[in-house]
């Protein structure tokens, strides 16, 4: 190694330090304020260090609102939205990678087309189709509308492509149904796939904030994001209750994403996961 | 034919289809509930969307008639356009800056060396904390006696400013964003093959010619993935807005999402909110069929 | 606590016989004697003194009729955006509103005339315990069924909450920079603003940094970012200016008047002079906090400020000690106020409205409990002489603030009007805006808006 690159080596490892202290920043001052006395929050010049450290904003913002039922509608959509999201883009996927039938291209392209229409476009027809369904304040009404994305089609279909066809015509002629080459060969294989699908709906679901707020007036059935919004617009939400709420939101994102970065960061190069 | 009788659904079918009609049949039926899912969801709502623009609607009372008398109230309409250039704004100041940004990161940890994993973690992270919460905190982060200004020596009122309320709400999505821009920077230039380089570098080519000659024409299918996406974003942004500034000071931060929202489901004026969205589909049908072809290129749909 | 809560139901029961005696009415209990299954749905907004104390006579109400089951969410916030209001509209667009609800005054009417609410019709005004329209009314402060009423005068809402601005003010504060508060008087905005100067002098650390710039506001008036306040402050403010945002006929906008601009001029003069609406607390709901916690100096709110927001967040203020100067008015001698305030409505598609109507008889019948649970005082005359409200300090004062008060602006497009009106105010505010050209344009987009359909 030359005198010159090792000073560009660290040169560059400086400069990343800086850039990371950056970006580390406000993720470190809302940690800490949510551990602060509210007097102390906006403390100039910033305290990073809480102290006294208090860990009852916690319990008590958490308590301040309904956030446990809020919780719970989350996972029960979350959950529900998982499952769907994995199973019926991989039977989509299946279809259009091992079968042929007439407007397989046409549906094809048709839902690819659909992968860049926001839902922002689309929610006031949505809001009255489901309303006309029957389904404003439901779970299905929560959970259905926004259940399905097309790049997930795409995405398994472009898994299950790579699957050699001779394995699922091997079990054809063995006589196995059709579900079942589904299930016992096809789902094997795509496992990672699925994982990563079920990954991004989970992220994606956990933090959907505009279709509850549309479609959820009543308030047993809000999710956890319109659970903050209301701590945010009420009369007296303190700094550091708001801090501490929005760390508990964050957490679980965190932590899937620290236990799954390669899967995550890899599919987001190729989806815009927030996009 | 035996296999036949333990096709899925087999004993169903009626006897006489063949083995590969029924296939066809099966084909379709995998694709089905999602072609289902689509066509209510998706489709439905988009024609009715082109149907609702050409009428008055408040959800309460019938639909009337009123032909193009939405669009023409929008081409006058004050707020239209205030959130049409508010759109545009966020998507010029938050797209560039961020580009920029996450293809410095990007450029910086495509080498080997200490820490890379832990640096690209750091960056991405904030693509992945929730949206929500993040700008609940940042409307604290940005207040004028907020860290942030206590970090720049400065003492801007972020939000209350209509010149400033805008570049706060860019500041956070930068933040949010440069994380996913760098990931996908990272994949196409780890996807440029490194004998290019060498070869180049054989001809005695600087830095900076690899960058013009090979890394950037090399990173153009990549640059316009990047694009469309940043175009999507802006015409998607809502919740920062909402969260944040709730559309405000004096409507400088309602964007086009917004507007929907509060045409639609704050005046419940159904008719115009769908002009409105419908202006909105015209731009993302244009970027589709943009998406489309490259998708076509890049993948081979037609295999 | 439990004495307190006995004596609060003793004097209920006080209430609703010397009730009965004025207007004679069968009682709750002989209503429920047909013993069919009732299951009703209410919703109040997130206001912890409020429900709280509704949520106690909703136990009470179950406990003593067994047959009736109510369901009661108060979870949402207030107002703004997605808040309360749009809450309901969208729930009672879309057939899944609940049998009774909160409405604030300027959403009525829009509401009433969509033929979303149930009307005070005889039969109703029976279950309330009274013989007819007119005794109801009578019951209540002259006007206070005017924004709930349609054309014909039909009153739609059991009107409970009715509000108006104070200003309270820091004693310590006051002490701190010399001024003594007892000594002070506050008529008009002029003396605020003198007094105002008088204290940030006095004290300037408290207020100003190195530089002279406000780090602290004297006052901040409470109206940003929320459609709701910007109202309640801009309104009173035209009210003492003699103004008004729409014209007699409410088709057009005529704030741009000179007693509109002199309106608006004495409310920037106030936000401008007395600190800088850039800095420090954002929504009106931090506002009052920052009252609360000392942070800020004086503060305008309504008869509800001591419970909810010195008792309820064990504030410095109550201990340190705080006056309330009434309301200043732009001349001295010509007060002006506007009343705010809730009425709770059934839903017009409820099956079990009588019920509903005789609920709310029940839960509205302890006004001085009320007020002393809630700090919501309801529009009853003398209310303010009550025990009830009589725990809260000033409370003479306080009423003395609601002299000459008219009800707020009637309009289909009220919530429109009020978005653009907000966004002026702040661009007023936050930048300096010129206040006849702001007002101008005010005019001209709500012209678009009012004959737009």
């Amino acid at each position: 190694m030359s005198e010159r690159s090792n000073v560009v080596r660290i040169a560059r490892f400086g400069l990343l330090c800086v850039f990371a202290a950056v970006m580390l920043f406000p993720m470190v001052w809302i940690v800490s304020g949510s551990l602060k006395p509210l007097e102390q929050v906006f403390l100039i010049p910033v305290k990073w260090i809480p102290d006294p450290v208090q860990w009852r904003n916690y319990p008590e913002a958490w308590t301040s609102e309904n956030f446990t039922r809020n919780l719970m509608n989350s996972l029960i959509v979350l959950f529900a939205q998982v499952g769907i999201q994995v199973f019926f883009p991989s039977l989509a996927g299946y279809g259009f990678a091992k079968h042929n039938f007439p407007g397989k291209e046409i549906m094809f392209v048709m839902i690819l087309g659909m992968s860049l229409l926001p839902l922002q476009i689309i929610m006031i027809p949505l809001f009255v189709i489901v309303k006309q369904l029957g389904w404003i304040n439901t779970y299905p009404g929560l959970i259905l509308p926004i259940s399905v994305n097309a790049f997930a089609v795409f995405f398994m279909r472009q898994f299950i492509s790579s699957i050699p066809t001779e394995y699922i015509d091997a079990a054809r002629v063995d006589g196995s149904g059709e579900l079942n080459i589904f299930f016992q060969i096809v789902v094997p294989m795509v496992k990672p796939a699925l994982v990563t699908l079920a990954l991004l709906a989970a992220l994606a679901s956990w933090d959907e904030f505009l279709w509850p707020l549309i479609v959820i007036s009543d308030q047993k059935l809000a999710t956890l994001p319109l659970g903050i919004s209301y701590l945010k617009s009420l009369y007296q939400a303190p700094a550091h209750w708001l801090l501490a709420v929005s760390v508990v939101m964050a957490t679980p994102l965190l932590l899937i994403f620290l236990f799954a970065q390669q899967r995550i960061i890899e599919s987001a190069a190729q989806t815009g996961i927030k996009g | 034919m035996e296999r036949t009788e333990s096709l899925w659904l087999g004993r169903f079918w009626p006897d006489n289809w063949r083995y590969h009609t029924r296939m066809k049949v099966v084909g379709f039926l995998f694709t089905l509930p999602v072609l289902v899912f689509f066509l209510v969801f998706n489709i439905y709502p988009i024609v009715s969307a082109i149907v609702i623009s050409f009428h008055e609607f408040d959800l309460f009372g019938p639909m009337t008639w009123v032909g193009l008398g939405n669009y023409e109230n929008l081409a006058g309409n004050k707020n239209f356009w205030s959130a049409m250039r508010v759109t545009l704004s966020f998507t010029l100041f938050f797209g560039p800056p961020a580009w920029l940004i996450a293809f410095i990161f990007a450029s910086l940890i495509r080498e080997k060396l200490i820490g890379r994993f832990f640096f690209r973690s750091v960056f991405f992270t904030p693509t992945i904390l929730s949206a929500v919460a993040m700008a609940t905190a940042w409307s604290l982060l940005l207040r004028q006696n907020g860290p942030l200004n206590a970090m720049l020596g400065l003492s801007v009122s972020w939000l209350t400013k209509q010149d400033s309320a805008l570049w706060g709400i860019v500041i956070m999505s930068v933040w949010q964003g440069v994380g996913w821009f760098m990931v996908v920077f990272l994949a196409g230039l780890q996807s440029i093959p490194q004998t290019f380089y060498e070869a180049a570098a054989i001809d005695g080519a600087g830095r900076w010619r690899l960058m013009r000659h090979i890394t950037l024409p090399m990173l153009r299918p990549v640059f316009a993935f990047v694009v469309i996406h940043t175009i999507i974003a802006g015409m998607k942004v809502f919740t920062p807005m909402f969260i944040m500034t709730g559309g405000g000071p004096n409507n400088a931060t309602r964007s086009m999402a917004m507007l929907i929202y509060h045409e639609g489901l704050r005046d419940l004026r159904m008719g115009r909110a769908s002009a409105v969205s419908m202006v909105g589909f015209v731009l993302i049908l244009i970027l589709t069929v943009v998406q489309l072809r490259l998708f076509r290129v890049h993948e081979g749909i037609e295999e | 606590m439990k004495t307190r809560k006995r004596s609060v139901i003793i004097l209920a029961l006080l209430t609703l016989l010397v009730a009965a005696c004025v207007a004679p009415a069968p009682m709750a209990s002989d209503m429920a004697a047909e013993d069919q299954p009732v299951e009703l749905s209410m919703w109040y907004f997130n206001w912890p003194p409020g429900y709280e104390y509704q949520a106690e006579r909703v136990r009470i109400y179950m406990n003593d009729n067994p047959h009736v089951t109510i369901d009661f969410d108060h979870s949402i916030p207030p107002v703004g955006e997605g808040g309360f209001e749009d809450k309901v509209t969208s729930a009672l667009a879309t057939g899944t509103a609940p049998d009774i609800f909160a409405v604030i005054n300027p959403q009525a009417i829009k509401l009433i005339n969509k033929d979303q609410l149930a009307p005070i019709d005889s039969d109703a005004v029976g279950a309330l315990g009274f013989d007819s329209v007119d005794a109801l009314k009578a019951s209540r402060l002259p006007g206070a069924f005017d924004s709930w009423s349609s054309a014909d005068g039909t009153p739609y809402g059991y009107h409970w909450e009715l509000s108006w601005l104070v200003l309270y003010c820091n004693d310590q504060h006051f002490r701190d920079a010399g001024v003594d508060p007892d000594a002070v008087a506050i008529e008009t905005w002029d003396d605020l603003i003198s007094v105002g100067k008088q204290v940030i002098e006095g004290n300037p650390d408290f207020y100003l940094d190195e530089d002279g710039n406000f780090k602290r506001n004297f006052i901040k008036l409470p109206m940003y970012f929320d459609d709701t306040w910007s109202m309640q402050v801009l309104t009173t403010f035209l009210a003492q200016a003699g103004g008004s945002v729409l014209s007699d006929d409410r088709m057009s906008g005529q704030i741009n008047n000179a007693a509109g601009v002199e309106a608006v001029e004495w409310m920037m003069r106030v936000s401008q002079e007395l600190g800088d609406p850039n800095i420090g607390p954002v929504i009106p709901g931090e506002v009052h906090a920052a009252f609360g916690s000392g942070e800020m100096t004086c503060d305008l709110a309504g008869p509800w400020m001591y419970e909810a927001f010195l008792v309820a967040t064990e504030s410095p203020v109550v201990e340190s000690g705080y006056h309330a100067y009434g309301m200043p008015a732009i001349d001295a001698g010509t007060p002006g106020n506007v009343f705010w305030g809730w009425a709770w409505v059934v839903n017009a598609a409820s099956p079990n409205k009588q019920a509903a109507w005789e609920f709310l008889r029940f839960l509205e019948a302890d006004p001085q409990g009320q007020a002393t649970a809630s700090g919501i005082w309801q529009p009853l005359p003398d209310i303010e002489k009550g025990w009830g409200a009589g725990r809260v300090p000033y409370a003479d004062l306080v009423a003395a603030a609601a002299e000459g008060g008219q009800a707020i602006f009637v309009t289909e497009h009220y919530a429109e009007v009020a978005r653009i009106l907000r966004g002026k105010i702040e661009a007023m505010a936050f930048e300096g805006a010129d206040v006849q050209a702001s007002l101008d344009e005010a005019v001209e987009e709500i012209d678009s808006i009012l004959d737009g359909r």
